[in-house]
C-alpha cells in the first residue's frame, strides 16, 4: 500500500472516530436526548426545529433561510376584473 | 505428394476462407515444410509429417470461432447454399443474434449498475455530511451547543465513511472493468478470436502475429504431426 493510500485511509478512518466522539459528547451534553439528532424543517406550518429548540425566526440563519426560500412559490397576482360600463 | 502439390491442395480446401487468410496458411506450411527439409527429411517425409491436406484444413477451420467456422464449412459445400440458408434463415439467425446482443447488453449494463450503485451511495455519504456541517452553522447561531457537537461529528463521521465508500466504489470499478472487459470478450468468442485464442481482437488464424511459428502454431504443428503420427 502506497503512501497516498494510507494517509487517505487515516484521514477517513480519523474522520469517522472524532466524528462519532463529536457526536456521542453532544448526545451527552444534551442529556441523553435523542432529538439533538434530529432537524425539522416543515414549510407547510414554518416549524424549524434543530435538536429540539424551535426556531422562531430563521432569518439570518444559514442555511436555515435558504432552505425555508425554497418552499416559497412566486405567485403572480390575478388581474383587475374590468369596470361595468354602465 | 510434393510441397507445391500439398500447397495447392491445402488452397483449394481452404477456399472458403478470406484469400489472405489462405495466403498466410500457405506461407506458414511452406516455411514448416522448408524447415523439416533443412532438418534432414526429404520432400515427401516433411510433407507426410504435416498429415493430410484434409486433415489441415479440418484442423484450421476448428480452430475458429463457432460462427466463422459454421460459415466457412457451408460456404465449402456451396456458395449458394450459404447463401441461401443466409436469407430463408434470417427470420430465426437474427432474432437469436438480436436476442444474444440484448442479453449481453443486459448483463453489461448489471455489472455496471452494480458499481453505480456504491458510487451514488458514497456520494449520498458525502451530501448528507456537508449538509450536517451546513446545519452546525445553524446550531451555532441558535447557541443549541449539544446540537452542534452532534451535527460536527456526524458530519465529520459521514464524510470518512464517505472517503472510505468512495474508495471502496473505485477499487469496485476497477474489478468491474476487468469482469466486464472479460465478459465482452465471452461474449464475442463465437465470431471472434483473437491470435492467442483468448477472445476478441483479430479473426483466428493458426499463425502467430507476425505470421512465423508462435505458440499457438506450435500447438497447431505438434496436433498435426501427432495426428499424421
Amino acid at each position: 500500500m502506497t503512501n497516498a493510500k494510507k494517509t487517505f485511509f487515516a484521514v477517513a478512518g480519523g474522520l469517522i472516530a472524532v466524528g462519532i466522539v463529536i457526536a456521542a459528547i453532544g448526545f451527552i451534553a444534551s442529556g441523553f436526548n435523542p432529538a439533538v439528532f434530529s432537524t425539522q424543517i416543515d414549510m407547510r406550518d414554518d416549524t424549524i426545529v434543530l435538536g429540539g429548540t424551535k426556531v422562531d425566526d430563521p432569518v439570518g440563519i444559514f442555511p436555515i433561510e435558504q432552505i425555508a426560500r425554497l418552499g416559497e412559490v412566486a405567485v403572480p397576482e390575478a388581474p383587475a376584473a374590468p369596470s361595468n360600463p354602465a | 505428394m510434393t510441397k507445391d502439390e500439398f500447397l495447392d491442395r491445402l488452397g483449394n480446401l481452404l477456399a472458403c476462407l478470406p484469400a489472405d487468410q489462405i495466403e498466410e496458411t500457405r506461407q506458414f506450411y511452406a516455411e514448416a515444410i522448408a524447415d523439416r527439409m533443412e532438418d534432414g527429411m526429404s520432400e515427401q517425409q516433411a510433407v507426410a509429417a504435416m498429415g493430410t491436406p484434409g486433415e489441415v484444413a479440418e484442423a484450421i477451420l476448428d480452430d475458429m470461432p463457432a460462427v466463422p467456422r459454421a460459415i466457412a464449412k457451408t460456404r465449402r459445400r456451396s456458395t449458394v447454399l450459404l447463401w441461401v440458408l443466409v436469407i430463408l434463415g434470417s427470420p430465426v439467425w437474427l432474432a437469436l443474434l438480436i436476442a444474444f446482443a440484448a442479453v449481453a447488453l443486459s448483463v453489461y449494463i448489471c455489472i455496471w449498475a452494480l458499481a453505480l450503485c456504491v458510487w451514488v451511495v458514497a456520494a449520498a455519504l458525502g451530501a448528507v455530511g456537508l449538509s450536517a456541517l451546513a446545519l452546525t452553522t445553524a446550531g451555532i447561531a441558535i447557541g443549541n451547543v449539544p446540537y452542534v457537537l452532534a451535527m460536527l461529528g456526524c458530519g465529520l463521521a459521514l464524510i470518512g465513511a464517505a472517503l472510505l465508500t468512495g474508495a471502496a466504489a473505485w477499487v469496485i470499478s476497477k474489478q468491474i472493468a476487468r469482469i466486464s472487459a472479460l465478459w465482452v470478450k465471452k461474449a464475442i468468442s463465437p465470431f471472434w478470436k483473437d491470435r492467442n485464442g483468448n477472445g476478441g481482437g483479430l479473426p483466428t488464424s493458426p499463425f502467430g502475429t507476425d505470421g512465423t511459428d508462435g505458440g499457438a502454431d506450435m500447438d497447431t504443428t505438434t496436433r498435426l504431426a501427432a495426428a499424421s503420427n
